[in-house]
């Protein structure tokens, strides 16, 4: 019992209240902390409580050095620690698992080589999204992609979804650049898009905030002026859905859930005072989805 | 400044305690953990920039580091560099397609053309009901038109409102640096 040789933890995106207090206690066990955050609080935190074992893996990116370099050569370092005999506690920010090429692989590894290693969960950009952006990913459904491999991988995705694209900022650019980046495959992005969106779908910019009480930036802009929704490298786009699901009416007959899916529709909420008001609802009575049997089918 | 700022953050990031007090209020909070009034003025102040510099580089005042940019690798980041974005167009071409789709209207044209327009509430959202429909600021997001509801980002600058332009260079790094790690 907690006899690991490697341990992946993850700061959080907003350390203060978003570190976990296993992480803390982790950080204090481990020999080495290796450590990918940019956050100095975080960095301040893991210097504080283990000031011998502290090393930043910041030096292993280099201006146009391809990532998946920098990625193998701190795996390497990881690994290299625990053969050594040390505990080794991995933290990067955000959660470790999410988007992260070097954690997962170093628990990879050094499992196959039969050492012992877990990875902890953290709070993913994503998750904050949800909360900021008050959108449940149960609602329609979600699909994240990373958006250079969306781009480059023909993803297929859902209109009727929820969309994120994690690193829009980088989008089509596989090194490092510390004086920021050109998002060359913008165009071909929104292609992309084109061919399900229309082009004044609203999408939102998102970053999550750092610090407490700090607020994060929501953009919402139409699909169109993405290009010019002021993308930094730490941006993630989120597309709502622009069509209706395809609701397969036969079967939620033959399972009889009929009597659930047609409940009414609650009332929509008042539009704000300050806002223009909405364009007139069709409120012609459907067979709608409700909200009630989304609830049920997640109790089941 | 001092390291004071920094080492209360800290201790709010790894003490429950003090977190919980500091929710409760505040600022008593950071008065009773020995803050100065300019420390207490930078950790209100909801400036993710200053607050970045505060306790980056704690030796220096955060107000005099306001055009500094963070240091990567001994190189200053995100100086003087933009994100790719539609280039101005001269206005004889104002008509040029830069992004054709499957629409009647090309994009560019609709970018010079077309007055802000509301977006319809999109009835997925209706079929789903009004838990299913993304909130911003308490308000639907459909209805928060016209684009962009959020406020002038402090620093990336100005958003654009109303009627799209399309000459409007951002800097493409915040205040702090990123490390991708995919």
């Amino acid at each position: 019992m907690f006899d690991e040789q490697l341990i992946v933890i993850g700061t959080g995106i907003r350390t203060i209240g978003q570190m976990t207090m296993e992480s803390i206690a982790w950080i204090k066990r481990a020999n080495k902390v290796l450590y990918i955050i940019s956050d100095p609080v975080a960095e301040e935190l893991i210097k504080t409580f283990n000031p011998e074992g502290a090393e930043s893996l910041h030096p292993h990116y280099g201006e146009g050095k391809p990532r998946i370099q920098s990625y193998n050569e701190m795996i390497e370092k990881t690994l290299a620690y625990i053969r050594e005999g040390k505990v080794v506690c991995f933290a990067a920010y955000g959660h470790p698992g999410v988007f992260a090429y070097p954690t997962h692989e170093s628990v990879r590894r050094a499992r196959a080589e039969g050492f012992k290693a877990r990875m902890l969960p953290g709070v993913s950009a994503e998750d904050c999204l949800f909360a900021d952006l008050n959108i449940d990913p149960a609602m329609a459904g979600c699909q994240t992609y990373e958006a250079t491999d969306f781009l480059l991988n023909g993803r297929i995705f859902d209109p009727s979804s929820h969309v994120i694209l994690w690193q829009i900022g980088v989008l089509g650019d596989l090194t490092f650049k510390p004086n920021g980046y050109d998002i060359k495959g913008m165009p071909e992005l929104l292609q992309k898009l084109y061919s399900q969106y229309p082009p004044h779908h609203p999408v939102v910019i998102y970053e999550a905030a750092l610090y407490p009480g700090v607020e994060p930036l929501i953009r919402q802009v139409p699909l169109f002026m993405l290009p010019n929704a002021g993308i930094s490298p730490i941006s993630t786009l989120y597309i709502p859905p622009a069509v209706p699901a395809r609701t397969n009416w036969s079967l939620i007959q033959h399972l009889g859930i009929y009597s659930s899916y047609a409940a009414p529709v609650p009332a929509p909420p008042p539009p704000g005072a300050s806002m223009q008001a909405p364009p007139p609802i069709n409120t012609e009575p459907e067979k709608h989805f409700s909200t009630a049997a989304a609830a049920d089918g997640a109790e089941v | 400044m001092s390291h004071a700022l920094k080492s209360y953050m800290v201790k709010l990031a790894s003490d429950v305690e003090r977190l919980a007090a500091f929710i409760a209020d505040p600022q008593r909070a950071a008065e009773e953990a020995g803050l100065n009034e300019k420390e207490r003025e930078i950790l209100f102040s909801k400036d993710p920039q200053r607050l970045y510099a505060a306790v980056a580089h704690p030796e220096r005042d955060p107000d005099d580091q306001k055009q500094a940019s963070p240091q990567i690798h001994g190189k200053p980041a995100g100086t003087g560099t933009q994100i790719w974005c539609y280039q101005p167009l001269p206005v004889k071409q104002q008509a040029t397609p830069i992004v054709t789709v499957n629409y009647q209207e090309p994009v560019a044209a609709q970018m010079h053309s077309s007055p802000p327009i509301p977006v319809p509430i999109s009835p997925t959202w209706w079929h789903q009901g009004p838990a299913a429909v993304p909130m911003i600021y308490g308000q639907p997001m459909a209805e928060a038109g016209p684009w962009p509801v959020h406020p002038v980002h402090p620093t990336y600058g100005q958003p654009v409102h109303g009627q799209p332009t399309h000459a409007q260079p951002v800097p493409v790094i915040g205040p702090w640096p990123i490390y991708p790690r995919w």
